[in-house]
């Protein structure tokens, strides 16, 4: 036996089980803006409510005690004779807290070597961290089912996503969900503006969840809704009559999907479009991610289209 | 009732195989994780009612399906006859033959009256045990061969091998009339069949009006369950050439004098070249080549030769055919030396009656002539005709003898005279107008044309052959004003006054001129119209025999040869002896011959020493040549509003008796219900099946995530 053979590749973990080197060199370049202004610890790219050293103009203030004269406006001093400073926008990091659902209904695929609901939220999420990362941003995680499970501090560095994105790895679906209470609890626990991000299928109670996020949004976190659906539960294409068990309670149903395809589909779109009008109406991104899209595909041509609207 | 009634467990578990089906499906139901139950809850809820009728409908469908699967192939029988589910029940079968001589057509080789016989043998051996038949034969009368329905079928087809066609001709209805009558007889309950087996001539049917006249009701009104078939076994298109008819001219045939005979060729089918031969005593005198055509009968021109003193066979020919009886045309040509007839009057006033007659045309006639005074003590019974020329007035006696002789079948002319005022006429109440006296015709008008009033008449239609009409310069006439009633004008003057008036008095005869006999009144007796007109009357007065009679089963052979008195002996054509039955009508004894059917020449002859001998040429009816076949729906007309079915060979006539007995199977309809359900099951299950999935195409999103249509309520 060869001395290559024998020696067995090390599992993979954290980033390098989410993402391939092609997917992180195509998210390399790419930036998650946020909307809103945000409070961040570090200078960075993102608008700060603070006024501090940068390039971007903010106004002007009259001389006073403790003032560095280096910032009088000489100009405006020959116009007016007084002595006023120039003041500019201060420009901070962002912070981005990924709240991902790790709830027993996300523990589904409809493919037999198809990736869970659980699998598509874990690489998204690794996707959006690397991007925020390598944009010196900070990343943090909230991994909740019915209550926040695990949280980690947002940080930007790439140590700091590899062990979040393994600490998530580590913790499968589980438990029922009650998201709209994780989400309060999120609400509760990050006071400084910065970016939401959840990832979950959203199997709750829709007008909790709509008050949850309506919080953050008060809160003046810029809020993105990732609604993770495999196709199955979209487009409901079982054929032959089965036994459906559902993976929170347990319950069992035998049904006839021919029979119930049709108003299944109705009452499924229906609550799609409840949490898309609830998202609109409070400004949040609300995305729909199927399980079987592309992932890069997809997270390229959601910031694309953020960038746009940050501008 | 089902012929195959063990598929009516294969319909049984045929139902129920849906039913399994589901219970299957039901307990093999693959167990799947899923998400979340909400929306399928919530789908049941509001789907739950019309998804269970939607499957209530495929189970019915589908079961449906499987029993009528089982079911046609069970083959159900319904009998349409009489729109009951049943099974055998007895009846009683009536049986009615064609025997008509147009039934020896010959058809695929073998005469059409064999195929009715194989059918009828089909029909007998075909009934069941309870079953009972008769069987009657449709000829000019009908005929039982099995008069009342028996059980016995081996009795009766011995019975129908013995029964041969006739030489006659049918008729349906009597024979149908007949077979009600043994029917009425029998249980109310059995079921009636008739069969008509004939070869659908249109003769045998004439009989029935058709239901449109109007003019009477069917013969089959009053049986209760019946059913008739018709089967028609001659040919669609039968091809037949016969002799149909002869005329003899002149009628009267004398010694040594040549004749003609004109003989009419009748023609079914397509025109057609024949030949027709004439044969005299077994002779062939005379040949000829004749085209036949439908729509015109062809005529044919034979001389006859000079002819000895008697009676003689002819016949005509021609070829064989598909209807062999009917090529040869028998008759007898009956040869007289001359004729006696009785002329009354002066000598100046009957010589040129005397010299016409006595040298006329056709031989000369035996002539006798007396004063009309020797009249009243002469014997008339001798003579074929008396002429009375001038012999007016006369006494009683002689007025009566005269009315006797006319009475008793004589022949009288008469020629008005000088002598006869207008009472002198009406003394003889049998003339047929009553002259005025003589008077003179201005000269200048007594140049008259003669016309032919009844130009068809026998006495007239010889004349009238390549002459035209004479003329006779008249000096005095009797004249005419009005004819008796019954009396008829055959030859008239231009000016309207009648010259030759005809009536017929008891069983004889009566001519009356219009001018005298000699040239007394007129130049009449010098014109070349007197002597034909003469010789005319003379074989006018003694009519001849008919040459031959129509086979018809029964002969009255008093009413052919009037002369008999005692039974006669009647050899036939095949040489056996015809029996004669003696009947007593009004007190006189009539004979009657029993069975003169075989178309030929008869020999009769009387056995007694001053006996005289005869004979008498019999053919097949000459209508059973003209074979114009009925349709379906005629037949259907005639027959009235009964239960008919019309077969036009065995096989067609086997399947309807089949249906009829034992009924029509209707499985094959059943399978096309079959295949109608499953056409409507597959639609029905299909548009289920597109509704499920027409919403199944994916929620449209773009790249980044966002829904491109809003969800299809």
């Amino acid at each position: 036996m060869s001395e290559g053979k024998a020696k067995q590749e090390p599992a993979k973990e954290g980033i390098a089980a989410l993402l391939n080197p092609a997917e992180m060199f195509k998210l390399g370049r790419l930036t998650l803006f946020s909307r809103y202004t945000v409070e961040g610890n570090l200078a960075g790219a993102h608008k700060s409510p603070l006024q501090g050293p940068s390039s971007e103009f903010a106004t002007h203030k009259q001389y006073g005690l403790g003032d560095d004269p280096k910032h009088i406006d000489w100009r405006v001093f020959a116009r007016t004779d007084k002595h006023y400073v120039k003041q500019f926008d201060d420009e901070t990091n962002l912070r981005v807290y990924l709240a991902i659902d790790r709830s027993a209904s996300m523990d589904f695929s409809s493919a037999p070597a198809g990736p869970t609901k659980f699998h598509h939220a874990s690489r998204l999420a690794a996707a959006l961290g690397y991007v925020v990362v390598k944009a010196r941003d900070s990343v943090g995680l909230f991994l909740h089912s019915d209550k926040v499970d695990l949280r980690m501090e947002a940080a930007n560095s790439l140590q700091h996503l590899n062990n979040m994105l393994k600490r998530i790895q580590q913790a499968p679906p589980s438990s029922g969900s009650k998201i709209a209470a994780a989400l309060h609890e999120i609400a509760g626990a990050v006071r400084r503006r910065g970016m939401i991000v959840v990832i979950s299928d959203l199997y709750d109670d829709e007008a909790e969840i709509a008050v949850a996020l309506a919080r953050l949004r008060k809160q003046r976190h810029d809020v993105i809704v990732f609604h993770v659906l495999d196709p199955a539960e979209i487009d409901f294409s079982l054929m032959k009559p089965c036994e459906l068990v559902d993976l929170e309670s347990g319950e069992k149903l035998g049904v006839d999907p021919m029979a119930l395809a049709e108003e299944y589909r109705k009452s499924f779109n229906e609550f799609l479009e409840r949490h898309r009008k609830s998202c609109a109406s409070l400004n949040i991104d609300y995305r729909i991610v199927r399980t079987d899209q592309p992932l890069d595909t997809f997270v390229r041509a959601y910031l694309e289209e953020r960038k746009r609207m940050s501008k | 009732m089902f012929l195959s009634p063990l598929f009516l467990i294969a319909a049984v578990l045929g139902a129920s195989i849906p039913l399994f089906l589901h219970l299957m499906q039901n307990r093999r139901k693959v167990t799947m994780t899923f998400p979340t139950l909400r929306f399928l809850k919530l789908a049941e809820k509001r789907s739950s009612s019309k998804v269970r009728l939607e499957n209530l409908l495929l189970w019915f469908l589908r079961t449906l399906i499987m029993v009528l699967i089982g079911l046609a192939f069970a083959m159900p029988m319904l009998r349409k006859s009489a729109f009951v589910w049943s099974g055998e029940a007895p009846r009683d079968v009536a049986i009615v033959l064609d025997a008509s001589a147009s039934m020896a057509y010959l058809k695929s080789g073998k005469p059409v009256w064999d195929h009715a016989l194989e059918a009828a043998n089909a029909i007998i051996e075909g009934l069941g045990e309870k079953d009972r038949v008769c069987v009657y034969l449709a000829r000019q009368q009908p005929e039982a061969v099995v008069v009342e329905p028996i059980a016995d079928k081996k009795e009766v087809l011995a019975r129908l091998k013995n029964i041969t066609p006739g030489s006659t001709s049918s008729q349906i209805g009597p024979a149908l009339e007949e077979v009600v009558k043994a029917l009425k007889k029998t249980d109310e309950n059995r079921e009636i069949e008739i069969h008509i087996l004939t070869d659908n001539q249109a003769v045998p049917w004439q009989g029935m009006a058709p239901e449109s006249s109007g003019s009477g009701k069917s013969p089959l009104d009053g049986l209760q369950k019946l059913s008739v078939f018709v089967s028609i076994l001659g040919v669609e298109s039968p091809e037949n050439t016969a002799p149909a008819g002869i005329s003899i001219q002149p009628a009267k045939l004398r010694k040594g004098a040549e004749a003609k005979i004109i003989t009419t060729f009748s023609r079914t089918g397509p025109d057609a070249g024949s030949t027709a031969v004439f044969l005299v005593d077994g002779k062939e005198v005379g040949r000829r080549a004749i085209k036949t055509s439908t729509a015109s009968p062809e005529t044919a021109e034979f001389i006859v030769p000079p002819l000895e003193q008697g009676l003689h066979a002819a016949r005509i020919e021609t070829p064989d055919d598909n209807l062999p009886g009917d090529n040869t045309l028998h008759f007898i040509l009956n040869v007289e030396k001359s004729m006696p007839c009785l002329v009354v009057g002066e000598k100046a006033d009957a010589l040129f009656v005397e010299t016409a007659l006595k040298t006329g045309l056709g031989g000369p006639q035996s002539v006798v002539r007396i004063t009309p005074d020797a009249l009243a003590n002469h014997s008339l019974q001798n003579h074929a005709c008396v002429i009375l020329c001038n012999a007016l007035p006369l006494s009683g006696q002689a007025i009566n003898a005269l009315e006797n002789y006319v009475r008793g079948g004589g022949f009288l002319m008469v020629f008005p005279g000088m002598k006869a005022s207008a009472l002198d006429y009406k003394s003889l109440p049998f003339l047929p107008a009553f002259p005025g006296a003589m008077e003179q015709v201005p000269a200048t008008r007594s140049k008259k044309t003669l016309s032919w009033d009844k130009a068809m008449h026998p006495l007239i239609s010889p004349l009238r052959e390549g002459s035209a009409a004479p003329s006779v310069s008249i000096r005095r006439t009797a004249a005419i004003e009005k004819v008796e009633p019954g009396a008829e004008v055959l030859v008239s003057m231009n000016t309207g006054e009648p010259f030759l008036v005809e009536k017929i008095h008891g069983k004889g005869k009566v001519l009356l001129f219009g001018v005298s006999a000699d040239r007394s009144t007129s130049d009449f007796p010098l014109s070349p119209f007197y002597l034909p007109l003469l010789v005319q009357c003379a074989d006018y007065a003694s009519p001849q025999s008919a040459p031959y009679i129509d086979a018809v089963g029964s002969v009255v052979l008093n009413e052919i040869f009037p002369g008999i008195s005692e039974a006669p002996k009647i050899t036939g054509p095949d040489g056996n002896n015809v029996p004669v039955r003696a009947n007593a009508v009004d007190g006189r004894t009539v004979f009657v011959a029993e069975n003169m059917v075989l178309p030929g020449v008869y020999n009769i002859s009387t056995a007694s020493a001053n006996g005289s001998e005869f004979e008498l040429a019999v053919n097949i009816p000459r209508g059973e040549s003209h074979l114009a076949p009925l349709t379906a729906g005629e037949i259907a007309s005639r027959m009235g509003n009964v239960n008919l079915k019309v077969a036009t060979d065995l096989a067609m006539l086997r399947a309807q008796m089949e249906e009829n007995r034992v009924g029509r199977t209707f499985g094959e309809q059943l399978l096309w219900i079959v295949l109608l359900l499953a056409v409507i099951e597959f639609w029905y299950a299909n548009s289920l099946s597109r509704r499920g999935a027409a919403g199944r195409e994916k929620l449209e999103l773009d790249f980044a995530g966002h829904i491109k249509k809003p969800a299809a309520a």
